[in-house]
């Protein structure tokens, strides 16, 4: 199968473009030497009653970073390559090769995450044997190690999708908005992701890794997520198989898949109420409507970024086309309507976020939405000056984490501190018991009963915007 | 008699409302080899796109060995294309980006290896060979573009100004490998703008204007298709003066261009109408210093034939 897979020319040349063999063996011995090294440091440093539990805090670390650095890496990697040659117009080359297209699609994701793979062997090596010291039952690691292949597979199956139809900017955004929502709560919804996607470790993945009470009762749903997960990366692969052999348009296939996402997220929703009526699980009453509403803001936010997408290609076909003659007409109607429903991305997330923070129509929705709509143009015009500036993926994916889980935080702290409502008694509440975004719906909760002191807040949302703009057009326009 | 390798039968490649290619139709077989020439914009390189399918037809059909091409894609494994700035991986060394084309075209390690010497020798890689793409000029790239093309051996080759960053001795060299490939029974279609080369290497001719082929031929037929007229180039000794509107005068006289001590005019052609034409220049006492008549080849027959640039 190895065999069979580096065959394939595309798995071949982004494997030899990512460093080939030579890369490999290096990267891995010496994340061998450097880890391994570490932990028996440490381990011969710990007196002989701690031996125990700081091996089982290796294993769930390493194993946390290997879920973190290949779900946030590998996707990037396989949407960077599929744009690099979208754009540099090698796939015309590729076009005329008797190159089958579902494998080429298979090969820019096995060519570009081969390295990544070699590493997570070696770590999960280390993982079993500093783990099998430290009690920790192999069965577990190997559900999350599941887990964790399904949801690379579906996320680099849908990034190697969206790369054919959107740039950067677009999909960044749709990936903070739905990790943003994810980290919210709708995590809960699907095992798969509950499993990966969290801020809050010690919430999740790890109590659910170390074996607690209802653990052997999660797996089922973890396997049953990864399958599901593996026929949904079926059908991207399939969408982006059809545009590696055509430019033409793929309305339907998206559309199918995006059908195919609601059902999942509803029956997840479905079996999330199951799980929680009969084992109550840590779940209560108002975790399952929270996770309920968040299910149906996921599946309408998914959904409208990805016609978002859509849209999007067709205005950048409509314009290819016009530029060649002189009907500038033709592009009024494509461009009106990417931003009327980017509008309309924007107003489902401010309703969302409005329902997060316990907000009311009674309260000054105008205000919310003119703020919210400022933070996803932030959000989007940010990732496109990283995007411009950084030639180097690790930089990517570090700024672009940075973008979606500190960046928020820091914007929210810092005119939140400026309003003084930190120092709230609700403020400080959640800043000591919940996760960070809880805390920003917290502070604007509280800033929305005093409209007046949000106010300054919104203008400075408004001008970060603007600046980034600006940025962005001065970055396009002398090429810094 | 040669097979038939390409036929495009009215191929209409529109942009709203402008035609790119408009209703162009001609037939290749084995051997022949068409030059492209028009100014910029004319639609030479969409309508190579579009034989190639990288471009879709709006109406028309493009058939390739008798086989139309449309949803199957299998007999493109026979085309080869080079774009005027060939894309490629420019991390990978010439060997491995050519390794790469090999194995996508499913040629066995030990064949494509075998084939990538051949044309490394062929274009004057082999001391690059294990240099990055990266590092190689605009005419070593235009070179491995060509090896890209020829690589898998197609029957059909399409080069999109391949001569553009080639250096004199590599346009020589160039000039033979298409004569070869021609004398292989493969089928090609050069755009360029170097019609002294062009007039060497082709066989037939097509000159494009605003996506339509307006004359189509032999080199031959189209040198000399306007032979009944002649440029005429003028020397003086000394200023023209006023006698510009007396030249004009003369009977048979057109499309006369004026420098200070030199003029170009069009006139009848042959030995008498240039003995003609001198007798009445010298009637209007004029400084003469040389008088010769052009020779009739590509780029005159181009010049002469009101093609215009594109706005």
């Amino acid at each position: 199968m190895i065999d069979a897979l580096f065959s394939n020319a595309m798995t071949w040349v982004h494997f030899r473009l990512s460093g080939g063999l030579r890369a490999l063996v290096t990267y891995c011995i010496m994340y061998g030497l450097l880890v391994g090294g570490g932990v028996l440091l440490t381990i011969s440093m710990q007196g002989p009653n701690g031996q125990r539990g700081l091996c089982e805090t290796w294993a769930w670390g390493l194993l946390g970073l290997q879920v973190f650095g290949v779900v946030s890496w590998a996707p990037i990697r396989v949407f960077s390559a599929i744009r690099h040659d979208v754009t540099n117009r090698r796939i015309e080359s590729h076009r005329l090769m008797p190159i089958e297209p579902v494998p080429a699609i298979l090969g820019y994701i096995f060519g570009q995450c081969s390295h990544l793979a070699a590493l997570c062997v070696v770590n999960l090596v280390i993982v079993l044997i500093v783990g099998s010291f430290g009690g920790v039952q192999p069965i577990l690691v190997a559900a999350a190690t599941l887990a964790m292949v399904g949801t690379t597979l579906f996320l680099c199956s849908l990034f190697a999708m969206l790369a054919w139809v959107a740039n950067a900017g677009v999909v960044y955004t749709f990936t903070s908005i739905a990790a943003w929502i994810l980290m919210q709560g709708a995590y809960r919804v699907v095992p798969g992701m509950m499993l990966l996607i969290s801020v809050q470790p010690q919430l999740l993945q790890f109590q659910f890794m170390r074996g607690g009470p209802n653990a052997n009762q999660l797996l089922p749903f973890v396997v049953t997520a990864t399958v599901a997960q593996l026929l949904f990366s079926a059908l991207f692969i399939r969408a982006a198989a059809r545009r590696f052999t055509s430019d033409r348009l793929m309305l339907l296939t998206p559309l199918a898949a995006l059908v195919l996402l609601i059902l999942w997220v509803g029956v997840s929703a479905v079996a999330m109420q199951f799980i929680a009526g009969r084992n109550a699980l840590y779940w209560n009453f108002e975790t399952r409507l929270d996770a309920l509403a968040w299910t149906t803001y996921v599946g309408l936010g998914i959904s409208l970024v990805m016609v978002l997408a859509q849209v999007r290609a067709e205005a950048d076909y409509h314009i290819r086309r016009a530029i060649a003659g002189p009907a500038a007409a033709n592009l009024r109607k494509p461009i009106v309507a990417f931003w009327i429903l980017a509008g309309a991305v924007a107003v489902v997330y401010a309703i969302s976020f409005a329902d997060t923070a316990d907000l009311r129509p009674s309260q000054p929705i105008g205000l919310l939405v003119v703020s919210l709509v400022a933070a996803v143009a932030q959000v989007y015009l940010g990732a496109k000056i990283i995007h411009r500036l950084c030639k180097r993926y690790i930089l990517v994916m570090v700024l672009f984490v940075a973008v979606i889980w500190i960046g928020p935080f820091l914007a929210q702290l810092i005119y939140s501190a400026a309003a003084s409502t930190i120092d709230t008694p609700h403020g400080q509440y959640w800043l000591a018991n919940g996760s960070v975004l809880r805390t920003v719906s917290a502070i604007y909760s509280y800033r929305f009963e005093h409209a007046d002191e949000v106010f300054g807040g919104v203008i400075f949302q408004v001008a970060l915007a603007v600046v980034l703009g600006v940025a962005s057009r001065l970055k396009r326009s002398y090429h810094i | 008699m040669p097979e038939t390798i390409l036929r495009v039968e009215s191929a209409t490649v529109a942009f709203g409302p402008l035609r790119a290619v408009d209703g162009v139709s001609f037939t290749l077989t084995g051997g022949d080899l068409l030059g492209l020439i028009g100014p910029n914009g004319a639609g030479k390189t969409t309508l190579m796109r579009a034989i190639t399918g990288l471009q879709q037809l709006s109406a028309g059909r493009v058939h390739i060995l008798d086989q139309l091409l449309d949803g199957d894609r299998s007999i493109l494994a026979h085309v080869g294309f080079t774009p005027d700035t060939p894309a490629m991986y420019d991390n990978l060394t010439v060997r491995d980006f050519l390794r790469f084309i090999g194995r996508g075209y499913n040629l066995s390690l030990g064949e494509a290896d075998e084939r990538i010497e051949f044309w490394l020798d062929k274009v004057w890689l082999r001391e690059k060979a294990d240099q990055k793409i990266q590092q190689l000029s605009r005419g070593m790239r235009q070179r491995v573009g060509i090896a890209r093309t020829l690589l898998p051996n197609p029957t059909l080759i399409l080069l999109d100004e391949p001569a553009a960053g080639l250096d004199p001795a590599g346009r020589a060299q160039f000039r033979q490998l298409l004569m070869n490939l021609r004398d292989q029974s493969k089928a090609l279609i050069v755009s360029s703008h170097i019609l002294a080369d062009m007039e060497e290497y082709c066989s037939h001719i097509a000159m494009m204007s605003a996506g339509k082929i307006v004359r189509l031929g032999t080199v031959a037929e189209i040198s000399h298709s306007s032979s009944d007229r002649c440029r005429y180039t003028v020397h003086l000794a000394g200023s023209l003066g006023n006698a510009r509107s007396a030249v004009l005068a003369i009977e048979g006289v057109s499309q006369a261009e004026f420098d200070t001590e030199r003029f170009v005019l069009e006139y009848h052609s042959g030995k008498t109408a240039a003995a003609e034409l001198l007798a009445e220049l010298m009637k209007l006492q004029l400084p003469i210093a040389s008088f010769t008549a052009n020779t009739l080849d590509l780029e005159e027959a181009y010049l002469r034939s009101g093609i215009r640039q594109v706005d």
